[in-house]
This record gives structure tokens, sequence and C-alpha cells, in this order.
């Protein structure tokens, strides 16, 4: 019965994955000049991939991680900044440390707070060994001269010393540690799933101020990015994934497609474009595990409209 | 003379079809193509399912499987676009078809003619026999027809 499952995925993951590393390929001047090992720079092309930066910090039609891209929240409309680096208008000028102090505390190098539709309540949780290797990767793509654009942010909300109060009530810090009463697999799911993958920004449901309901982690999110609802993912039967197995996890992350045949819909599928699809199969599997042991919760996240 | 019967033929046919297309639809003739085309939606979808049970080594089934399903859906979606006629919209019955398909009708053509070409590579490569090409395809046909077609035509539920 394996047989027809074990070839193609990792088959598939393996191109992928030479298809990911490929992408950092015309960086090799960078490396070249011996400003940073290789290897550091192809562990952080997989690091970009399974915390799914670019989708966010690249615009429609846009260069590659120049930002400029549209978030709207109940707080206002956020465009994301430039992350290519470019000195003057990217983060060009950032050392590893910047980078560690903005994805772990939400703090940019002058010391201003990141609002925190900038993930870093997730990514909080990435090992240093992972963040300077995105450090590296991100110092090697191409450079674009794009400036920032400027928030539309709802009064008050757009005080960004307000942000000290909400870190204080609500950001828990990492990096991840590993459970030692789990497996490895388990682990490394869970690492996936909360740090990188960041699933809970969008399958999460959120409080008044924007915080993430960690008691209610993955049980889905009806007023969800760009207006559509989010599904629950915790293993309940009837309103989550309870009843899938994990090959319909692995394949749904790989390929986009549901276990009924259909396809995920526009946010996730940009998930999977930009992040799951180009995990290692092991990865993928990895994250069935650790979603298949969360307690269930029931929540029927209510049925809505996309915005049409 | 042949050429003349094929010429007239042919006027009178695209005048007949033309007329079938613009003839004023009853409103329970609406409903009903909404029901009928969902069905055809519904079969497309688990033709996909199984072709991921086989994918996901589920059934013990190969490639030729996979074919015979992609023949299916090839079939399927030469019918689409005569299952939206103008007006079979949510003001006639419970459908998640949004207005755009009939505002922007080219490029819901366009995408219709997508899943016919990208299914017909699938069959294509099922011939192959190679089930990691065949995932490949599959994607395709899974994300820029049928979700790329969904996303911008279809209401969320």
């Amino acid at each position: 019965m394996r047989r027809g499952l074990k070839s193609p995925p990792g088959a598939l993951g393996r191109l992928l994955l030479a298809a990911t590393l490929a992408a950092a390929a015309p960086l090799a001047a960078a490396l070249a000049a011996g400003e940073m090992p290789l290897g550091a720079v192809a562990r952080g092309a997989y690091v970009f991939a399974a915390a799914g930066c670019k989708e966010c910090h690249t615009a429609k039609g846009g260069k590659p991680l120049a930002g400029g891209r549209a978030l709207k929240t109940p707080f206002g409309t956020y465009y994301t900044p430039n992350i290519t680096p470019d000195p003057a208008t990217g983060i060009g000028k950032w050392t590893a440390a910047d980078l560690k102090r903005a994805l772990r505390y939400g703090i940019a190098p002058d010391g201003t707070h990141f609002f925190p539709v900038f993930p870093y309540p997730s990514f909080t949780f990435m090992t240093d060994a992972d963040v300077d290797d995105l450090y590296a990767y991100l110092m090697s793509v191409p450079p674009v001269v794009q400036r920032n654009h400027r928030h539309v942010i709802d009064f008050p909300f757009g005080f960004r010393f307000l942000m000290l109060g909400w870190n204080r009530l609500f950001l828990k810090t990492g990096p991840y540690v590993p459970d030692p009463a789990r497996s490895a697999e388990w682990n490394r799911g869970a690492y996936l799933v909360i740090a990188l993958g960041h699933c809970g920004e969008c399958h999460s449901p959120r409080g008044f101020f924007g915080q993430l309901k960690l008691n209610a982690a993955l049980s889905g999110n009806a007023a969800g990015p760009e207006g559509g609802s989010v599904p629950n993912i915790t293993p309940d039967p009837e309103t989550g994934i309870g009843k899938w197995s994990d090959k319909d996890i692995t394949y749904l992350l790989e390929t986009g497609q549901t276990p009924d045949g259909d396809d995920v819909g526009d946010g996730m599928q940009e998930v999977v474009d930009a992040s799951t699809s180009k995990l290692t199969p092991a990865d993928r599997a990895a994250i069935a595990v650790y979603l298949k042991s969360l307690p269930p919760i029931r929540h029927q996240v209510r049925k809505s409209e996309t915005k049409g | 003379m042949r050429r003349l019967i094929a010429a007239i033929a042919g006027t009178f046919a695209v005048l007949v079809a033309g007329w079938a297309l613009a003839a004023p639809q009853s409103a329970e003739e609406m409903a009903n193509i909404i029901k009928y085309r969902q069905g055809l939606m519904k079969a497309n979808a688990e033709h996909a399912r199984d072709i991921g049970m086989i994918l996901k080594g589920e059934v013990p089934f190969d490639a030729r499987h996979i074919r015979e399903h992609a023949e299916a859906i090839l079939a399927m979606s030469k019918l689409i676009i005569q299952c939206f006629p103008k007006g079979s919209d949510s003001a006639a019955g419970k459908t998640r078809a949004k207005d755009e398909i009939w505002t922007h009708w080219d490029k819901f053509m366009a995408d219709a003619v997508a899943l016919e070409k990208e299914t017909e590579k699938l069959i294509e490569v099922t011939k192959t026999g190679n089930m990691s090409d065949i995932t490949t395809q599959m994607v395709i046909v899974g994300k820029n027809s049928c979700g790329d077609c969904h996303d911008e035509f279809r209401k969320g539920e």
C-alpha cells in the first residue's frame, strides 16, 4: 500500500526543495566573495519557505520581498515592508542580532515596536540557529530599492508605544523548548506549526485586542484575514479535521487539495505555494502528527461569504 | 454543391445554437440548471478525490485508473460553459456562483478552457506512469484550473 505513496511525494519533495535552493543560486556572487557560508544560505532558504515570508512581503505583481502588500485588519490597513537587503529602503543595514530582536520581541533596530500584524508572537519561538540561517538567506537575495508604504491605522491603534503594553499582556517569548516527553517528530511538527508556519495567526480566534486566544489555538477563525473564515484544524471530528488521516493532511499541504476533492481556496493556496509544498515530506508528516495530537476543540466556524 | 450545403447547414447550426442560448428561460429552468451543474462540479470533485486517494496510496490502483478519472473530468469540463447561462445566479437559486461570472464572461470561459487543456496534459502524463509527474500535473489542475476559477468566481462557504 505504501508503494504508491512513497515515491511521488518523495520525488516531488526533492524536486521542490531543489527548486527552492535553485532560487537562491543567483546569489552565488555574494557567496563567492566569502561573505557567508553556503550552508547557512541554503538552510535559510528552507527556513524562509517554511516561514512563508514571501507571501506577505511581496505585493501582487511586485518584486519579490520588496513589500507593499496591503493587509487589511480590524485596526487599519498595514503595508508590509521591504525585506530585501537594500541598505536605504530595505533591511540591508540590519545585523543578525537586529533580525533576532525583530522576530523574538517585535522590536525594530531603531527601538520602535512592530505591530503584531507581523507575526512575531509566532516567530518568537524560532530557534537562534534558524534565525541566523534566515538572516544569511535574506542578505543573499537581490536588493530592491522600494520605499515602504505608510500604514493607514485607525485611531488610537497607530501609536507604536502601545505595543509595549500589548507585549507585556500577550507576548509569550520563545525560543521553542522541545517537550522531552514527546517524540522528535512531534516536536518538529510543533515547531513547524507554532513557530515557522505561524499557522495560528490565521487559524486561531483572536480576542478584543487582536491577541491570539491561545486556549482555543487552531480552532478556526470566523473573521480571518481578507474577510474570509479560516477553518478549525484541531482534530474535532465534527467541526475540525478529526476524520482526516495523516495522509489527508500531508496531501493537502503538498498539493492544495482537500480530502473531498476540492481545492483549499485563496488564502491557504498561497500558503501551500509559498510554504508547505516546499517542505520535505518528513516535515509535512511531522505537521500531521502534531495536529492530530492536539486536544480536539469543538468550534464551528461560522460560514461566511468571502468578499467578492 | 456539397460545400454550399455544408455552409448552409453550418450557418443554420450557428443560428439554432444562438437562439438556444438567447432564448428566455423560466425561473424553474434556471433553478434546475443550478442543481444540474452542482452535480457536475460535485462529480469532478469526486474524481479529484479518487485521484488523490490513489496518489496517497490509500487504494492499490495505478496510473491507468487516474487516466480514466482524468478522462471523466475532461468530459465534464467541456460542459461547464453551457451550465452557466445568464440568469442562473443567486437570484435564481441557492448557488455560490458569483455575479462576476457574467460580468467577466471572457475570463470565465478562458478558465474553463484552461481546465480542459490542463486535464488533457494530465491524461498525457498518466501514460508515462510516472507518479511524481502525475502529482505535479494534478497540482496544476487543482490549483490553476479549479482553484483560480473558484477564487475568482465562487463565493466562500
